[in-house]
């Protein structure tokens, strides 16, 4: 095997396969969106044109969808957060004993996929006493739901990280209470954890599709709902939107790297009491 | 020719010198030790006899073949790791019968030696026991077994005892040097803890800095340090400096103080030395007895370690330390009282 | 029982405050589960059947089919996502921290992709009048929807590794760090080659990973909605789409075989986990 600086051929063509694959549907996707005319049976596109973008950043309808998009992913990470923080810190440090019974919910999403949880979620909340079916709420809790195991994954592992136990004993021994040690030593020190766990569920809701397709239809359109419906009619504006969206959650895959890397980089060092 | 022989072999990382002209040998059935802070060269040392580095320049010969360059799977070495590296899908019975079954042997050759080995380390009990049902000093046994089974010309340990509690290391250290006693072995034996060494070695190779400070035997090693580094490494010490005063006579002055030591060609005249002194070396005296080199200091502190009490000693701008052994009749001087103490001339020894 | 008191009382608001997150999982993870396995053996009134409904759904063929298909198409991207993971896992290890960690952050970039954009993509690439497709044509002369399609179970195959292919390397990479280099060395100096040394220790070690991986593959795949709804319309017969089909088409949905049907898939699913936890429980072991 011809070898190149330590890696052989082959190697080097397994690499180029695997990128080519991953990159090739985001190509076709970008080309088409600024592609013009195209004749007939032409593997490419005879001319390009910005026109479709410019043309969405005046369609209303797109804009608005992701706007909705944008809204229930951010007011879902919020709550999620404000029922997460509380929760992981408190199995933590004080009912170690309930941590088994939160475990067993993080497992929850893998034996529940989309379609099986709107079928489940759809047959109790169509009814009293609690209709909430057809609704934005039922998407609202749902969303919040399938986010929480996660986030709990992500946040107890920055707790762990930073010994939370003996922080807070730490704390208490100088005299804080319970709502100072939380806000004044605990928040701060996982911060990273926090801005990963919001991000990256985050991103995840703005790609969700199942969910709010089954559970509300054409009720509340979505960036990927819209996407949807567009892909078969308007192919310009879809792939259009399919780049905006994807250039959206590129930008927080690399917050979130950055992030990660300065957890990473940074030697371990004595926690910060604001 | 010696049965190792590690002739003048170094060895480079980048721009950092790991090993630098080293040479020693090893006669059949010795046990020598590499002794030296972390970083100074001894595991490469080693892992160059292994095999498992290549350097950059000498020779190691092993029964009279020269292994310079032949891979590690070829050197009928045993290796025993810091880490122990038992493969953890294989149990103590296979992991020991590894080597053996490599070399394809008959089936009941290879159930009579590793159960003998496991007879020999006592875990005949566990034998089918994978290693995370093992202990610490379990698996560093099956580690032992496992390295001798395939009966090799050399073997060598890298700080094996290094993970393990104070007192199981004391055991499995006089379990090793007799097994290696028993079966007349040839061993390499790398470690930082000087107790170690000197306990179980025939020679020691003391190494600082890639380099080799002093080869010696352990009495040699601990009594008659050639370098400051390798008294200051081994043992506790006071370090006086002294002017020689008189060459015949072998008196020296410490802060104006005479003192008599022993002549030799190291005391030229009116030259200043480090001399090291060994706080067991120091008697301590009662109030009638003279002897030569009669001094009287404070007791700063006196810190009581079971069988030895350690006294701190104010004398002549100096701190001393003065061992003694714990005999109970003795009357033990206390914090702030006077001592008066001796210091026999050949307890001097100068240094480089 | 009073020990339970003492025990509300003494921990009554760190008890308040974790409610929240029990109750939003209950109301919306655990609820909807129990009343999908309560409605698979209920009929319409909510009697007790048995396993009429199971026995309904397993023997309509159309049912079977979806069966068939989901099971057909997870296992053939499992394996295959398996293979080219492993591939491109061994070659990271051998490459430049930096290129490594830059193909990291591709992949992980990328898997943002999946679902109704990768769809799009894959259409625009190899529809019937995609980019692919029409070079092959007029550049080369070869009619690839002579004996393909992308919407047969081959096209949708393709499209599904797009996702299962990161989701292998990304599990596997790891597994290969639990080889530790001096097992390597001990196995040398004990005279054993390196093949030798990869058939009784490493592949052995390697082993529950892979597995584990495999079943998470496996898993993922047959839960996938999205990509197989939007490539074909929803007219691909897989489980997954069958029962989307009853929250979206039907005008009187017979909730109940629905429901046997979406417990055969979660069976399936809690199977896969159980698997993947026991696979890397045993790996852990390892690692002592």
């Amino acid at each position: 095997m011809a070898k190149v600086k330590g890696i052989s051929i082959l190697e080097i063509l397994i690499l180029f396969f695997f990128i080519t694959y991953l990159l090739l549907p985001i190509l076709a996707i970008i080309i088409f969106s600024i592609s013009d005319t195209w004749g007939v049976g032409d593997p490419l596109p005879r001319s390009f044109t910005l026109k479709w973008y410019i043309n969405s950043f005046m369609n209303k309808d797109l804009l608005i969808s992701i706007g909705r998009s944008m809204f229930i992913s951010f007011i879902s990470v919020i709550i999620g957060l404000i029922i997460i923080l509380p929760t992981a810190y408190i199995v933590r440090c004080n009912l170690r004993s309930l941590e088994p019974l939160v475990r067993f919910f993080t497992l929850f999403p893998y034996v529940l996929p989309g379609v099986i949880l709107a079928l489940g979620l759809i047959q109790i909340y169509s009814k009293p006493p609690f209709p909430i079916a057809g609704t934005i709420y039922i998407l609202l809790f749902a969303y919040i739901a399938i986010s929480l195991p996660f986030m709990y994954f992500v946040i107890s592992n920055s707790l762990q990280s930073i010994d939370v136990k003996t922080l807070t004993e730490a704390s208490q021994s100088l005299g804080a209470g319970m709502i100072d040690t939380f806000f004044r030593v605990i928040i701060p020190n996982i911060t990273p954890g926090i801005i990963n766990a919001s991000l990256l569920t985050f991103a995840g809701l703005l790609g969700e599709y199942t969910l709010v397709n089954l559970l509300l239809g054409a009720r509340f359109k979505t960036l990927q709902v819209y996407l949807y419906t567009a892909m078969n009619t308007e192919g310009h504006t879809a792939s259009v939107l399919t780049v905006i969206y994807f250039i959206m959650v590129s930008i927080v895959s690399f917050v979130v790297i950055r992030v990660v890397r300065g957890i990473i980089g940074e030697k371990k060092e004595i926690p910060v009491l604001k | 020719m010696s049965y190792l022989c590690v002739e003048s072999i170094s060895k480079r990382f980048s721009n950092i010198i790991a090993v630098e002209n080293v040479t020693f040998n090893v006669e059949k059935g010795n046990f020598i030790s590499l002794l030296g802070p972390s970083g100074c060269g001894k595991t490469t040392t080693l892992r160059m006899i292994a095999g498992f580095e290549l350097p950059d320049e000498g020779r190691i010969i092993l029964n009279e073949k020269d292994i310079t360059s032949l891979p590690p799977n070829k050197r009928n070495i045993g290796m025993v790791f810091q880490s122990y590296a038992l493969f953890p899908n294989l149990t103590a019975y296979e992991n020991i019968a590894y080597g053996l079954r490599i070399r394809k042997l008959p089936a009941r050759f290879i159930k009579e030696k590793v159960d003998s080995l496991l007879d020999l380390i006592k875990l005949t009990n566990v034998k089918d026991h994978y290693p995370y049902q093992l202990s610490g000093g379990q698996q560093q046994r099956v580690a032992l077994a496992r390295a001798l089974a395939i009966e090799p010309d050399v073997l060598l340990l890298d700080e094996p005892l290094s993970a393990l509690d104070a007192k199981i290391r004391v055991v499995l250290r006089e379990e090793i040097r007799e097994l290696q006693k028993k079966l007349k072995i040839t061993t390499v034996y790398v470690t930082h803890d000087q107790e170690e060494a000197l306990s179980m070695a025939d020679l020691v190779v003391v190494m600082n800095q890639g380099r080799i400070e002093q080869i010696g035997t352990p009495w040699e090693i601990y009594n008659n340090p050639k370098s400051a580094f390798v008294a200051n490494f081994v043992g506790q010490l006071n370090s006086l400096k002294g002017k020689v005063i008189d060459t015949r006579e072998g008196i020296i002055e410490v802060n104006t103080v005479p003192i008599r030591s022993i002549p030799s060609s190291i005391l030229t005249a009116n030259s200043e030395l480090d001399f090291m002194c060994r706080p067991e070396n120091v008697k301590i005296l009662t109030r009638d007895e003279k002897e030569v080199n009669t001094f009287e200091g404070k007791v700063i502190k006196v810190i009581f370690a079971g069988s030895i009490i350690r006294f701190l000693v104010e004398w002549n701008s100096y701190n001393l330390y003065i061992d003694t052994f714990n005999q109970r009749v003795i009357d033990i001087p206390r914090e702030g009282e006077r001592i008066r103490f001796s210091i026999p001339p050949e307890a001097l020894v100068p240094l480089r | 029982m009073i020990k339970v008191i003492s025990y509300f009382k003494n921990n009554f608001i760190n008890i308040l405050l974790i409610l929240p997150f029990f109750i939003l999982c209950l109301m919306f993870l655990l609820l909807p589960a129990i009343n999908l396995i309560k409605g698979s053996f209920t009929d319409m009134n909510g009697n007790f059947v048995g396993l009429s409904n199971y026995y309904a759904v397993v023997t309509r063929r159309y049912y079977q089919i979806s069966i068939i298909n989901s099971l057909n198409i997870s296992i053939i991207s499992s394996i295959a996502g398996l293979i080219v993971g492993l591939l491109t896992s061994y070659v990271l290890l051998r490459i430049t921290e930096r290129s490594k960690n830059l193909l990291l952050i591709f992949t992980n970039v990328t898997s943002n992709f999946a679902g109704i954009p990768l769809a799009f993509g894959y259409i625009i690439l190899l529809g019937t009048n995609g980019i692919i497709t029409m070079f092959l044509l007029k550049k080369l002369g070869i009619d690839l929807y002579q004996n393909f399609s992308l919407y047969s179970v081959t096209g949708i195959a393709i499209a599904y590794l797009y996702f299962q292919i990161p989701l292998a390397t990304l599990l596997i990479f790891p597994s290969f760090f639990a080889i530790k280099k001096e097992w390597q060395e001990a196995s040398l100096s004990l005279g054993a080659s390196e093949f030798y040394f990869w058939r009784k220790v490493g592949i052995p070690i390697l082993t529950p990973g892979i597995i584990a991986t495999f079943v998470i593959l496996f898993a993922n795949a047959l839960g996938a909605y999205v990509t197989p709804q939007a490539l074909t319309n929803g007219t691909f017969n897989i489980i997954t789409l069958r029962l989307a089909h009853f929250l979206t088409s039907e005008v009187n949905p017979d909730y109940n075989k629905a429901d046997a049907l979406a417990v055969i898939l979660g069976v399936l699913l809690v199977f896969s986990l159980v698997i993947n936890l026991k696979m890397n429980k045993r790996s852990q072991l390892w690692q002592k």
